[in-house]
């Protein structure tokens, strides 16, 4: 891939590596950073790149490095013990009342059931793609998926009946 | 599941889709690295070199001439070898026009 068509291929996938690196990380600024890494990484190796498994292959490459930057948040938290780098939160935009609660119960999925349900519902991606992004088997991620479909129902069920 | 339930996982599914179009809308600014744009005077420069250098080769390789029969070149050494001792044969006979040969090879005048 020269660097012209590695361009027009990571202008494709880039916000969705973004919003994927968003929901890993909780951070917008981090997942943009993250982004930018992401891509001067694959201009480096771009002669090495093909245009097939492209969007898998940055989905990929997007997760190791959040996890990466994720571990090393907690090693500098718990070293320095600093309480703001606890609370990082994604900020809510004006969104409405429905979807603030399912942003927020998305968020206190465990994180594998977290990763799925952001790759099929916000990114539309097939089960097998997601399999391969996360590092998982299909009839796995087709099981997270529904645990986590299933979870924000029932939260969202309950705090609809009974308030937060 | 009862009805009240089933209102309001239809409810979730709504809120569900909302977030997820919400969460499409959000975009990235990446700084890109341009290709280098190559200019006009660049290509230009770029085929007057690759024409000066095929020339160079074709005058590199141009085949060595050994002499000349009725005007024609000729490139092979064994067989300007071989004319050459033809009309030397020619000659030492005496039966040929040694004048008029050597006219038809070297246009005397």
């Amino acid at each position: 891939m020269n660097s012209e068509q590695l361009n027009i291929e990571f202008l494709r996938v880039k916000d969705a590596a973004y919003r994927y690196a968003v929901s890993l990380l909780h951070n917008p600024t981090d997942a943009e950073d993250l982004v930018q890494d992401l891509y001067e990484k694959l201009w480096r190796r771009r002669l090495l790149l093909r245009q097939s498994g492209f969007q898998s292959l940055v989905l990929t490459s997007a997760r190791n490095m959040a996890l990466d930057r994720l571990r090393e948040r907690e090693r500098r938290r718990l070293m320095t013990d600093i309480d703001e780098a606890v609370g990082q939160s994604v900020e809510l935009k004006e969104l409405s009342d429905e979807v603030a609660i399912i942003k927020r119960i998305i968020l206190g999925l465990p994180e594998r059931e977290r990763e799925v349900i952001h790759l099929r519902d916000v990114e539309a991606m097939e089960f097998a793609d997601i399999a391969e992004v996360v590092g998982s088997n299909v009839a796995a991620v087709r099981m997270a998926h529904s645990r986590a479909r299933q979870r924000v129902r029932e939260e969202f069920s309950k705090i609809m009946n009974y308030g937060l | 599941m009862d009805y009240n339930n089933f209102k309001e996982y239809g409810v979730a599914e709504q809120a569900m889709k909302a977030y997820a179009e919400q969460c499409r809308e959000e975009r990235v600014v990446v700084r890109l690295h341009e290709p280098r744009k190559v200019g006009q005077w660049q290509k230009i420069a770029l085929a007057m070199a690759m024409v000066a250098v095929v020339v160079g080769v074709a005058w590199l390789s141009r085949p060595e001439v050994y002499g000349y029969v009725n005007g024609e070149p000729i490139y092979s050494l064994v067989e300007a070898q071989q004319q050459a001792e033809q009309i030397m044969a020619n000659l030492s006979q005496g039966g040929v026009d040694g004048e008029n040969i050597l006219q038809s090879l070297f246009t005397i005048e």
